[in-house]
């Protein structure tokens, strides 16, 4: 019967004794180091494998000196359009609005919902101030009053507003999320 | 080769104090100053992108990619490792990038140029056909496109990898660094790639 040290390197073996997946050099084997067939499979395969090596460090250590020149020149010659970066100073502390400013703009879907809900929020207040088509439909009492037709003054105007608004915060459920906690 | 243990240290300090005070100096508007790393790494990233690509006209478009990329988020470099680490992560990224746009993947042997059935140019002193026995150089020839057409069926991250340390002779540490990946993950890249290079060459003796 074969044992370990007897028997031929698989040809996983064989491949692990020429790409170990590891920093430590495995021991050799007893049997590979006297057997001349496994010797000969690790030889080839590390010997392929070193040519190929050696062809990419032959490809580069070929290229000429202009080569590096005419890549490096073309590497500067884009940076030169390209802003100098932001100094790091400045990086750690960004100014607030630029950084939300920048930040929202860049998700579209985020800058449109918050448009629609501020939309929705005006076109609501305007609704309950001066009265919607239902309002108007049952006999137009709120447009009717001498009150609405009498233009309030400025003061009174701004008044109404933010009642309305603060109402309509309380009252709208999809609003209350709004609210600053304990105001409810 | 790997510096000797110990007596590389030192330098690498110095020369890691030194590329950080030059960064300072470019994002202080000394722009110009950002040649020094393009002339110490170029060689490097382009020859860690040839090796994964295998192209040299991809290879240098990517490398130049890779130094304006590098240029641009200078402000992010935090020093934590060295720029040459910080710059091959930005390499492996645009390569992966790169392969993964690149469909229907192309192999290597597609890659070379008419007449070059063996792949790139070989020194005079590694060619096969200066060996003695013909059986042996062919064979020679043939495993080595094997590895290469092996090299092709790697996902970009354990090619990646599989070069990293089996061509440019990193630690597992120095890759991840360079990869973010830890040990386990690597060597898990390791593994899997030398079992499709076994599937590769199953059928030599």
């Amino acid at each position: 019967m074969k044992t370990a040290d007897d028997r031929h390197l698989t040809p996983d073996e064989v491949v692990e004794r020429v790409f170990p997946p590891d920093d430590r050099p495995e021991a050799v084997p007893v049997h590979l180091a006297a057997c001349a067939s496994c010797q000969g499979k690790v030889a080839r395969l590390r010997e392929a494998w070193l040519l190929d090596r050696g062809a990419v460090d032959g490809v580069v250590d070929a290229l000429p000196g202009g080569f590096w020149d005419g890549q490096r020149a073309a590497i500067l010659r884009t940076i030169e359009g390209v802003p100098v970066p932001e100094r790091p100073e400045t990086s750690g502390i960004r100014p607030f609005p630029a950084a939300r400013t920048k930040g929202f703009f860049r998700r579209p879907l985020l800058a449109l919902s918050s448009l629609a809900a501020a939309l929705a929020l005006v076109a609501v207040v305007s609704v309950h101030r001066f009265g919607g088509p239902e309002t108007a439909g049952k006999g137009s009492s709120a447009m009717a009053t001498p009150a609405a037709t009498v233009p309030p003054s400025g003061d009174q105007a701004d008044d109404e507003l933010l009642l309305s608004i603060d109402r309509i915060l309380r009252e709208e459920p999809a609003y209350t999320s709004l609210l600053p906690d304990g105001t409810t | 080769m790997k510096a000797a243990n110990g007596a590389g240290q030192d330098p690498q300090r110095e020369r890691r104090e030194f590329e950080r005070s030059e960064i300072a100096r470019i994002l202080a508007g000394e722009t110009d100053r950002f040649e020094y790393f393009v002339r110490t790494y170029q060689k490097r990233v382009f020859r860690l992108a040839y090796t994964l690509l295998r192209d040299p006209a991809e290879a240098d478009g990517l490398a130049q990619d890779v130094f304006v990329k590098a240029y641009r988020g200078l402000v992010d470099f935090k020093g934590a490792a060295a720029f040459e680490t910080w710059v091959t992560r930005i390499a492996i990224n645009a390569v992966r990038d790169l392969v993964r746009r690149r469909k229907p993947m192309v192999s290597f042997g597609d890659l070379r140029g008419d007449g070059a059935e063996d792949g790139p140019e070989l020194p005079a002193r590694l060619d096969p056909a200066d060996g003695t026995s013909p059986e042996r150089d062919l064979m020679a020839r043939e495993i080595r496109r094997r590895i290469a057409d092996a090299l092709v069926e790697l996902s970009p991250r354990q090619r990646a990898v599989f070069v990293m340390k089996h061509y440019e002779e990193r630690s597992i540490a120095e890759i991840g660094a360079a990869t973010g990946l830890d040990e386990g993950t690597i060597k898990s890249h390791l593994f899997r790639a030398a079992r499709k290079l076994r599937a590769r060459l199953e059928d030599l003796r």
